[in-house]
C-alpha cells in the first residue's frame, strides 16, 4: 500500500477496499465505470468506456493481492469528481459523442475557402465612404477618381456646416474643421457680395502655399461643396470638373 | 500716395475687364483705390472684403493647410480677387467682370503688381 500513500489521498471509506479474502466480483466493482486499468487520459475522461462499447468488457476475476498491490480506485474516483464533466450530466448517444481530441478539430469550408484579394480601391478610399451606398457618395466617388492623388478632400456641406457625405484622403487633414470653417467662409462671402452689390456668390478659392481649396455653393445655395488639392492639381481641371459634376451632386442630395 | 494711385491705375490697363481696385490695410481702410464703374464704392467693398479675407486666413491657419497667398471670389456678376502683400499687414484686391474678365490674367496681374506696391508703400 506504499502506492497509496506517496501518490494520492487516503482511500475513502465508501469505496469498499477488497479484504485478503475477496468477495465475488459485482461486488468489489460498484460501477462498470471503474473498470480494473481505466485508461485515463485528459482527453477522453469525458467518454467513459462503458459507453463506447456495446457490450461491457467482462470483468476479470479479481486477485485479491493484484488489487491490492495497484488498484487506483480511490484516487481515480476523486480525480472523476474533481474534473466538472459535462457529459456526465446528460449521457449522450453513441453516436453524438466525439472522437477523442486527438487532432485539431476540422476547419470548416467556410475558412478553407480562399480569402479575397484586397482591391487597390479599396486601400485608398477612406472606408466611411465605402460604408455608406448612397447615391451622393457614388457621384462624388467618381470624383475623386478623376484627381487620384492631388486629391485631398472632398465634402459636401451643409450651411450649419455639417458634411453630408465626402471625406480626407489625407489624414492629417480634418476634412470635418474645413468643412465647418469654410461654412462661415460662404456665409459671410455671399454677404458681402449681396452688401456690394456683386450678385451671388458662386465659389471661392483660396490659394495657400501647399494647396487650393474650393468652397462651391450647389443647387439653391443650401449646401456648398469643398474640395482640397495640392498645388500640383491643375485648377483649371478641378473647375471645370467641379462644373460638370455640381448638377449630379446636388441631384444626388437625398431629400 | 500718388505713386501707389498710378501703380494701380496702370494695373487697370493690364486686367482684362477690370471693374475696380484698391490697395487695403487690414483695419479695412483704403490706403489707394482706382475705379471704373462710378457706381462701385470701394470704401464699403473694402470694409466688406477685408473681413472676409481675416475669416479665410484664420481658417487657413487653424487647418494647417499653408500660407494663404490670394482669395478668388467669383460671383453672379464679378470675380474678387485678393492677394497679400507686405507679411500680410495689407492686401490688393481686384474686381474684374464676370464675363469679359479672365481669371488667369487676374492671378498673373496682380502677382506682378502686388510685388511693386509693396516696394511702392511708404514705411
Amino acid at each position: 500500500m506504499a502506492h497509496g500513500k506517496i501518490f494520492g489521498p487516503p482511500p475513502k471509506p465508501k469505496v469498499p477496499v477488497p479484504a485478503a479474502k475477496a468477495e465475488p466480483a459485482p461486488e468489489i466493482v460498484p460501477e462498470t465505470t471503474f473498470g480494473p486499468e481505466p485508461a485515463v487520459e485528459p482527453g477522453t475522461l469525458p467518454v467513459r468506456e462503458s459507453e463506447h462499447a456495446p457490450e461491457p468488457a467482462p470483468i476479470p476475476t479479481p486477485d485479491p493481492e493484484r488489487v491490492m498491490d495497484t488498484a487506483p480506485l480511490p484516487v481515480l474516483e476523486e480525480y472523476l469528481e474533481s474534473v466538472p464533466v459535462v457529459a456526465q450530466e446528460v449521457a449522450p448517444s453513441v453516436a453524438d459523442i466525439p472522437a477523442p481530441i486527438s487532432a485539431p478539430p476540422p476547419i470548416p469550408n467556410v475558412e478553407m475557402a480562399p480569402a479575397p484579394s484586397p482591391s487597390p480601391a479599396a486601400e485608398v478610399v477612406p472606408a466611411r465612404v465605402e460604408q455608406s451606398p448612397t447615391r451622393l457618395n457614388a457621384v462624388i466617388q467618381q470624383f475623386r477618381m478623376e484627381f487620384g492623388a492631388d486629391l485631398i478632400s472632398t465634402e459636401v456641406v451643409g450651411m450649419d456646416g455639417i458634411s453630408i457625405a465626402g471625406g480626407s484622403d489625407d489624414p492629417a487633414y480634418d476634412s470635418t474643421e474645413a468643412a465647418a470653417r469654410f461654412s462661415t467662409v460662404m456665409k459671410l462671402a455671399a454677404k458681402a457680395s449681396n452688401r456690394v452689390g456683386m450678385g451671388r456668390v458662386e465659389d471661392n478659392l483660396t490659394t495657400t502655399d501647399k494647396t487650393y481649396i474650393i468652397a462651391r455653393f450647389i443647387g439653391d445655395g443650401s449646401y456648398y461643396w469643398g474640395v482640397t488639392v495640392t498645388r500640383f492639381a491643375t485648377l483649371g481641371s478641378v473647375r471645370m470638373v467641379m462644373n460638370e459634376y455640381a448638377a449630379r451632386v446636388w441631384e444626388a442630395i437625398p431629400r | 500716395m500718388a505713386e501707389l494711385d498710378d501703380i494701380l491705375k496702370e494695373m487697370s490697363r493690364e486686367v482684362t475687364g477690370y471693374v475696380a481696385s484698391a490697395l487695403v490695410g487690414m483695419d479695412g481702410f483704403n490706403i489707394a483705390s482706382h475705379t471704373s464703374d462710378r457706381s462701385a464704392d470701394p470704401e464699403t467693398i473694402s470694409a466688406q472684403l477685408t473681413m472676409l479675407l481675416k475669416l479665410v486666413d484664420v481658417s487657413v491657419e487653424k487647418l494647417g493647410v499653408g500660407v494663404i497667398e490670394d482669395n478668388l471670389t467669383t460671383t453672379e456678376n464679378a470675380f474678387i480677387l485678393m492677394r497679400f502683400l507686405s507679411e500680410k499687414q495689407y492686401y490688393l484686391s481686384i474686381a474684374a467682370n464676370r464675363k469679359t474678365g479672365n481669371l488667369g490674367n487676374m492671378r498673373l496681374i496682380s502677382r506682378i503688381y502686388a510685388e511693386r506696391l509693396a516696394k511702392a508703400i511708404p514705411k
